[in-house]
């Protein structure tokens, strides 16, 4: 898996360094995380379904988590059934608000 | 001018005689030598959607996005008109937020691609050539299907299933019907563009009647045995609407096999109806362009592979949305909007020289049977050798016995999903 991504980074950089928004915004995480902003805005919308700017990768992966086997939400429990240990991992950590 | 974007870049490394050490120090060089071009036809939810991410995954390539309409009237959520819950006007969203993304808004229909040229042919704005194709045309009625059904007829018996003047005239239809007067929803087979689609109208239709014409019988005539969320759909309508709405099933002889628009017939197999309103929907297909770009299948759909929505008939096109065949996946706008930011990040990686890399995807749809009363169905779906299948496990639709707050925050998240996501469509 981490051979993968060297190997990733670097045709990137041997093509269009610079080019690409970011590496990190054309690789595995982003994909994984790119249904949630649907619902979920980091942005100005006035909304109710709760916005993810503000929690940190360890607060989405704690949350994710516990939806699998919450009954007592809408709809999150049936879509964090759909995701692996590591995949709600990496998604955390791509959308988690970074310490800074 | 249809040069390979990766021959380019391959010749420019090797006439530079770059090391990865000197293309890390010359960006600026690189990225405003090896533009790759992309179009896009279709400015929907999924064909917007790519356009903009594409350029945000990469903003050296080029996006043209070729769309017929200046704005678009969005589908989801149109339901609610006939409710009087929405007007159209909320519906509509023109490409300025599209344009001021970097991309190239060029409003004309596109009539041919050659595939072997790579080239989209358009009715005025002359040809575009492109590195690769993104077709994302959405439905287009699948014409002498249902005998009777033609162009003309949908004047007389509005489909309503593109949002816009189809939708105006079935609520004029409605207003004009007298207290006690038949409509009739004449549902289609599978695939077709949102499942539970059929079965909110109904829904919208009955609290309307409910409202405004109480003695009016609403009749869904259904090519099909059971439906999206039925169960759901049912104990909603059982609660709001008691006997309004009659759902006649495949088996009971509920297909609607023929329409007579002159005289206003609606025929099945065993049964002729002329109701004062009638709503059909008849079969569908990928739009005709997909057809024209060699991309559409016997289905009259498109397949792809799961991982980059490449088209497997012809290299270089792509397709979601609607008139992709996406498996397990629906033909919903959510499903579009996840399918092109999947599909934005492929393509800036394939035009990069990297290769597509599997990933999981979602869809989740709203679903409202009256004000404060909505429902959900939600699913994963991951590539699974030709195939998106859904995550065992995962998914399904609201449980029937949730508390009535549920239904509550279900419509409340109904009409938030709208507006975030038509935010991150549109701009």
């Amino acid at each position: 898996m981490r051979g993968v991504v060297v190997g990733a980074l670097l045709s990137v950089s041997l093509g269009v360094s610079g080019a690409l928004a970011s590496d990190a915004s054309t690789g595995a995480a982003a994909l994984l995380s790119a249904s949630c902003s649907g619902c979920h805005t980091g942005g100005d919308v006035d909304t109710s379904i709760p916005k993810l700017d503000g929690y940190s990768a360890d607060q989405i992966r704690d949350l994710l988590t516990g939806f699998q086997t919450d009954d007592d939400v809408t709809l999150m429990n049936r879509i964090a059934r759909g995701y692996t240990a590591e995949e709600i991992g990496i998604i955390a950590e791509y959308l988690g608000t970074k310490a800074e | 001018m249809t040069r390979s974007y990766a021959l380019t870049r391959r010749r420019m490394l090797a006439a530079s005689g770059a090391s990865a050490a000197f293309a890390a120090a010359a960006p600026a060089l690189l990225a405003s030598e090896t533009k790759a071009r992309v179009v896009v036809v279709g400015g929907g939810f999924g064909g917007a959607t790519f356009a903009r991410f594409l350029r945000a995954a990469d903003p050296t390539i080029e996006v043209t996005l070729i769309e017929q309409d200046r704005s678009y009237v969005a589908c989801p959520f149109s339901n609610l008109v006939f409710a009087g819950m929405r007007e159209l006007d909320d519906q509509t969203f023109t490409y300025q937020g599209v344009e001021a993304s970097g991309v190239r808004v060029v409003t004309d229909r596109a009539i041919d691609v050659d595939a072997a040229g790579k080239v989209v042919r358009t009715e005025s704005s002359g040809e575009f050539a492109y590195d690769r194709l993104l077709l994302a045309p959405g439905i287009d009625l699948n014409w002498g299907a249902l005998p009777g059904y033609d162009e003309a007829a949908t004047e007389q018996m509005p489909h309503a299933w593109k949002a816009g003047p189809q939708t105006a005239l079935l609520k004029d239809q409605l207003e004009a019907m007298d207290d006690g007067g038949l409509v009739v929803i004449g549902a289609p087979d599978n695939p077709f563009r949102c499942p539970p689609g059929p079965y909110e109208r109904a829904s919208m239709i009955a609290h309307y009647l409910k409202v405004y014409k109480p003695k009016s019988k609403l009749l869904i005539l259904d090519a099909k045995d059971k439906f999206s969320k039925q169960g759901l759909f049912q104990q909603g309508w059982d609660a709001l609407y008691g006997d309004m709405i009659e759902w006649v099933g495949l088996s009971a002889g509920g297909q609607v096999v023929s329409v007579d628009a002159k005289s206003g017939t609606v025929n099945t197999d065993f049964d002729s109806y002329t109701p004062a309103v009638a709503n059909i929907i008849p079969p569908q297909k990928a739009g005709v362009i997909a057809e024209r770009a060699g991309v559409a299948d016997a289905s009259g759909w498109c397949p792809i592979d799961p991982i980059s929505f490449e088209s497997p008939l012809q290299p270089d096109i792509h397709v979601l949305g609607d008139a992709s065949i996406a498996n397990a996946m629906p033909k919903s706008a959510f499903s579009a909007n996840a399918q092109a930011k999947v599909c934005a990040i492929q393509v800036a990686r394939l035009l990069n020289g990297n290769e597509a890399l599997a990933t999981t995807l979602a869809n989740t749809c709203y679903s409202i049977i009256g004000p404060d009363y909505g429902i959900s169905i939600a699913g994963v779906f991951k590539p699974d050798g030709t195939m998106l299948k859904e995550v065992v496990g995962s998914g399904g639709v609201s449980p029937i016995d949730a508390p009535q707050q549920n239904r509550v925050l279900e419509a409340q998240y109904a009409d938030d999903w709208f507006r975030i996501i038509t935010h991150e469509v549109f701009g």
